[in-house]
């Protein structure tokens, strides 16, 4: 099941204690279409807070922030490679957390919806 | 706050709605590059509804208006709209227009919605008794249908006979309604735009979007067609700190005419505005405010709208050249390359990374009487 933060990226399980991340269906509605994907690629590991990758659309910029300190065990190449091709659906990248997984403040879909609902 | 006349339209449609000078317009309904592929290859439908309209009429409406604005509206045909550019006493840009002549006592303005308030206030400084000026914003709407099909899809509709001739418009009557139909637009691409009451053109909307090959589109489609076709954007590329002359809209300043507001003032050339092409290989979109640089890091100008052309799969971006060097070589007629300063090798720099570019006009793709397209050879592989 996804879990969602307040900055917009939801992570699921995949395997090896690894996890998906991508970003939610109202942050990619607001980025709009996305023609370019940028990783960070002089860079392994990261803090939370750190930007993982950067999605950049005609009209904005949008970073995609690492939730915890991690080490990016995957891309997602197809949809760096056709970045047209990405919607909120399709992970971008496999994190591997560094340490063991802290308590998150991260909210489930319900709770999600509710907290953009009241962002606007 | 102002709500365009297709609002309900657009909420039934799921429209990414955004805040623009406090009217709420759609940014996209199905995506941006889908509603600019439909404009590019069949058609699509731009609610403009919150641009500025005014009539101007009486005696003496042409006269005034000829002194207000900088094209010349004295040989202009009846029936023939021209784009012009509206100046402060300093020779800034107060906003762009567009004016249809109707004859010489009558006339149509189209002004930038942003702008309108300025506008409102520069019309009723400059006015006198003779002048009958009319805000018809309200009452007559306006809509845009653009794109190789837009025109055959409108004259089908409204049983129009002849296709109009760029900038051409003809006032007619269908069902008994009054509308004005107009071979202009803004997005590089042939089509019409359409004034009439606000509840004909939600209707003709609604019914022409029944066709598959129409699709409506919002202002990011819009933004990226105006830009490839090279057209500023008034608050982005142009401001009332700006002369026309520094533009590159110096072909609608007639300044052999007797006199104007600004036309003392209106040749001052501080920076001139240049297209900015990057090769595909440069992953970036430039945005507004981005300095721009030549090879030995001088900075030599600064990016006021940027955006990923669709048609030619790449960054394009207008910047104003500010380096005094360039500027006169430019003035001087000499091409730009024979400046000192080699223009087809530029930089940005975005976050940590340099993205190179060239110089080139200002303008890259538009599609209004046959293709026309950038040269791609000029630049820097």
């Amino acid at each position: 099941m996804k879990q969602y933060f307040k900055t917009h990226e939801w992570i699921e399980e995949s395997s090896n204690g690894a996890y998906y991340i991508g970003i939610s269906e109202y942050a990619a509605r607001r980025l709009g279409d996305v023609v370019f994907i940028e990783q960070m690629e002089d860079q392994s590991s990261f803090i939370a807070g750190d930007t993982l990758m950067i999605l950049e659309s005609v009209k904005a910029v949008g970073d995609v922030y690492a939730p915890f300190a991690c080490e990016v065990v995957r891309i997602n190449e197809k949809i760096v490679k056709i970045p047209e091709e990405f919607t909120s659906e399709e992970w971008l990248l496999e994190i591997k957390p560094l340490d063991s997984l802290p308590e998150l403040d991260f909210l489930n879909d319900l709770d999600y919806e509710a907290y953009v609902k009241k962002e606007g | 706050m102002s709500f365009p006349i297709l609002h309900e339209f657009n909420l039934e449609r799921k429209a990414n709605i955004v805040d623009f000078h406090g009217w709420q317009m759609p940014v996209s309904y199905e995506g941006i590059r889908e509603e600019y592929k439909a404009t590019r290859e069949k058609a699509s439908i731009f609610d403009v509804s919150h641009m500025g309209r005014w009539f101007f009429s009486g005696k003496n409406a042409m006269a005034f208006l000829d002194y207000l604005t900088t094209n010349d509206l004295s040989s202009l045909k009846d029936g023939k709209a021209i784009y012009t550019t509206l100046l402060n006493e300093e020779g800034g840009i107060i906003d762009d227009l567009v004016v249809y002549k109707f004859n010489p006592e009558r006339f149509l303005l189209i002004n930038n919605a942003g702008n309108h308030d300025a506008v409102t206030e520069w019309f009723r400084l400059q006015s006198h008794e003779d002048i009958i000026m009319e805000d018809i914003t309200a009452k007559l709407a306006q809509i845009a249908i653009q794109g190789p099909l837009a025109k055959d899809l409108v004259n089908k509709y409204l049983g129009l006979k002849e296709t109009l001739s760029y900038f051409s418009f003809r006032e007619i009557s269908f069902n008994n309604e009054n509308y004005i139909v107009s071979a202009t637009g803004y997005t590089g691409e042939a089509g019409y735009e359409i004034y009439a009451k606000p509840s004909l053109l939600i209707k003709l909307v609604k019914d022409l979007c029944k066709h598959s090959e129409l699709v409506p589109a919002g202002l990011g489609a819009r933004d990226v067609l105006r830009l490839e076709a090279g057209y500023c954007l008034h608050g982005n590329d142009i401001d009332n700190l700006t002369t026309p002359y520094e533009a590159g809209l110096d072909w609608i300043v007639k300044i052999t005419k007797e006199n104007f507001i600004g036309k003392s003032n209106c040749t001052r050339q501080n920076k001139i505005l240049r297209g900015l092409l990057f090769p595909v290989s440069e992953k970036i979109i430039p945005r507004a405010g981005t300095k721009v640089y030549d090879e030995e890091e001088r900075e030599i100008g600064v990016i006021t709208s940027g955006t990923f052309s669709f048609i030619l799969d790449r960054a394009i971006a207008l910047v104003y050249l500010t380096d005094p060097m360039i500027i006169k070589s430019i003035i001087s007629n000499k091409t730009d390359l024979t400046s000192k300063i080699n223009l087809k090798k530029v930089s940005i720099k975005v976050r940590k990374d340099i993205f190179s570019a060239s110089i080139v006009e200002p303008w890259f793709y538009r599609n209004i009487r046959g293709k026309e397209i950038q040269d791609l050879e000029a630049i820097q592989k």
